[in-house]
């Protein structure tokens, strides 16, 4: 989506001989630094920016660039991009960040590096995290919200169908992704009997309520929708009302029946300090960094171990924590990489019908 | 429409042989940068996935696609009409003004271009939202006793468009009727023509030039619109350049994008090449950079 990029800025030359000096040091220390044969002047991370970017800059970045004397800047992350660049060979990333679902149809499409696991350490990894072509990174609810303001406390909905039976507005993305998924919950479907979705009956279950629908088009937009009030109830990403609600908005959630989403790194096809990369990903796998990610954003971490470094105040906020995560379950990255241009081609005919 | 010597101090600003050299470099940078990717783009819908006519097929199976590109269409041609309408009058008044009068009404006109597209949109959002601005003073007035719902939906999408396109629509209209010799009308009214009979017979045809460069302006510019309808339209407003977003970015079949592209594009030449039929070739060119008389 639409996100301003960071301006690179060229690092000095005396920043650049200190950090050089820093890493040489480093490297004696650290063996599997040396293993990098030259030092890049900086990595490109391609993010959605935003919160996403400053969490990334509060932890995986900063002990980054403090370990090997590397700067990192960040840019836009557009797929097109990533695949023009691949295809004129002439990538300026050296790892993409991005929704799941979309690096691992861009992984089977040739654009990415595959990961080396002699390097990134699947230890602590809850299944399902590491792929021949990108990893999983964190977890992200798109769960059930509504506005504290409209609704009355005992008229909260506890579950998709309670959403789906509110008499008034609901507010939900205007994607097949995710949006089907809780129309077939809503529709009784069992969360273990999920997928393969049954596209239509997802339909059925849309359309009984097409004309409560507010429609939201953006993450920005979707949170804002419950913030004023715009919509009474929905479906958003816990990302986009956390901080509201905490500030004090009118706006409450909860992660029963959420649908878990994750971003996902991937290292583009081509990347000249694929090692480099390859350290960073690493790094952004360890539990430690992904328990200060997850004090900075409230996206829960995929290395299990990093939930033992959190209080409770934080657990109860994050998708993945213990707790939370038995309420909802994961998408299915598979089915949506399998089926993912048919369905959006067929929820568009729905929407326009 | 009138036709005939009605000034002679008029004179096409063409430029001259000698220093035609002077254009090689935005030649170039064109070719280069635009037609170039252009063509390449063309070119990807006949051979991605594969040589042939796949994704025209695609294309025309698809109600999808064909609904949306007639939506395009007509949203366009609904935008392109409303301006019309509001800007005709705004333009026919500064044509009128002078001095101060004129530079805040250019003012008013101009200063909204200085502001983003997207945020324009998402200030018509608040405008129009359940607890917005429009509905907390219809409440006020007591005009309705539930707020009423006007986003997603076309009064919305129009408004918001309409809003971001009538610079388009004004400032060739104004550069045209500034260009209509006063002592016409004068002399229509000497003749015995009441006000309505001197406008209609002879401003109104003068000032075509302008309705048709500022229509094709707002109309070939609303066809490319993506933002806006996206935020204030309903999913039946669904417009083509949301549809290409989606298969170029998200689903990154370039194919089927660079064929939907190409769609839009050859109905846009379509039309301009209807416009320049009608309007008669050369005088396309002139009106829309702000000519506009009948010489």
């Amino acid at each position: 989506m639409s996100r301003s990029s960071e301006i690179s800025r060229p690092i000095s030359r005396r920043k650049a001989v200190a950090s050089l000096g820093a890493t040489a040091a480093l490297s004696l220390a650290a063996p599997y630094l040396a293993r990098a044969q030259s030092k890049p002047a900086q990595l490109v991370v391609a993010t959605g920016g935003g919160k996403l970017d400053d969490a990334y800059k509060a932890s995986v970045f900063k002990v980054f660039t403090e370990k090997t004397g590397i700067p990192i800047v960040t840019t836009a992350n557009p797929a097109a991009k990533l695949k023009a660049m691949v295809e004129q060979n002439a990538v300026e990333w050296d790892v993409m960040q991005g929704p799941a679902e979309d690096l691992i149809v861009h992984g089977r499409n040739g654009l990415f590096e595959p990961i080396d696991y002699g390097v990134v350490s699947k230890t602590g990894l809850v299944d399902g995290a590491a792929h021949e072509h990108f990893l999983l990174t964190d977890f992200a609810a798109y769960h059930i919200a509504w506005n504290t303001k409209n609704v009355k406390p005992e008229a909260a909905p506890k579950s998709w169908a309670d959403v789906w039976a509110y008499p008034g507005r609901i507010g939900i993305w205007k994607r097949p992704f995710q949006t089907l998924e809780v129309a077939l919950l809503a529709d009784g479907v069992p969360i273990d009997k999920l997928y393969p979705l049954d596209i239509e009956r997802g339909l059925k279950s849309l359309e009984k309520i097409k004309s409560k629908i507010s429609w939201w088009e953006r993450g920005a937009q979707g949170g804002q929708v419950f913030v004023d009030g715009e919509v009474d109830v929905g479906a958003i990403w816990n990302g986009r009302v956390q901080e509201p609600k905490a500030n004090g908005a009118a706006v409450d959630f909860h992660f029963n029946q959420a649908i878990l989403v994750s971003d996902a790194w991937g290292i583009p096809k081509g990347t000249k300090n694929k090692s480099a990369a390859m350290q960073l990903v690493a790094l952004n796998m360890t539990a430690a960094v992904q328990a200060e990610y997850s004090k900075k954003i409230p996206y829960g971490p995929v290395n299990l171990d990093a939930l033992k470094l959190l209080d409770a105040a934080t657990l109860a906020t994050l998708p993945s924590s213990e707790e939370n995560f038995k309420k909802g379950r994961q998408l299915d990255l598979r089915f949506w990489a399998d089926n993912g241009p048919a369905t959006v081609d067929r929820f568009n005919k729905w929407l326009l019908s | 429409m009138t036709e005939g010597e009605i000034r002679s101090d008029y004179q096409p600003w063409l430029i001259s042989r000698r220093y035609a050299w002077l254009l090689a470099a935005p030649a170039l940078f064109l070719l280069v940068f635009f037609l170039w990717p252009l063509i390449r783009v063309v070119v990807r819908g006949f051979v991605d996935p594969s040589f042939g006519l796949t994704n025209y097929r695609q294309i025309l199976a698809s109600p999808v696609h064909l609904k949306v590109l007639w939506n395009t269409v007509t949203t366009a041609a609904i935008v392109t009409f409303l301006c019309l309408l509001i800007a005709y009058p705004v333009a026919f008044a500064m044509a009128r003004a002078k001095g101060a009068r004129l530079q805040i009404m250019a003012a008013f006109v101009i200063v909204p271009l200085w502001t983003s597209v997207v945020i324009r949109s998402y200030a018509w959002m608040v405008v129009f939202q359940r607890r917005g601005v429009l509905n907390d003073a219809l409440s006020a007035l007591g005009v309705v006793s539930e707020p009423v719902r006007f986003l997603p939906g076309a009064f919305a999408l129009n408004v918001g468009m309409v809003h971001i396109m009538l610079p388009f629509m004004i400032l060739p209209l104004l550069a045209n009727m500034r260009a209509i010799d006063g002592s016409l009308l004068r002399v229509a009214e000497v003749m015995g023509a009441n006000p309505l009979q001197s406008f209609l017979r002879v401003f109104l045809p003068l000032s075509l030039p302008g309705i048709s460069a500022g229509g094709l302006l707002v109309f070939m510019m609303s066809l490319g619109f993506y933002i806006t309808p996206a935020l204030l339209g309903g999913p039946q407003h669904m417009m083509a350049a949301v549809l290409i977003e989606q298969q170029a970015n998200g689903l990154l079949n370039w194919g089927l994008a660079s064929a939907l592209s190409t769609v839009l594009l050859a109905v846009t030449i379509a039309i301009y090449l209807v416009y320049v039929r009608v309007t008669g070739g050369s005088r396309a060119a002139s009106d829309t950079l702000g000519g506009g008389e009948r010489s």
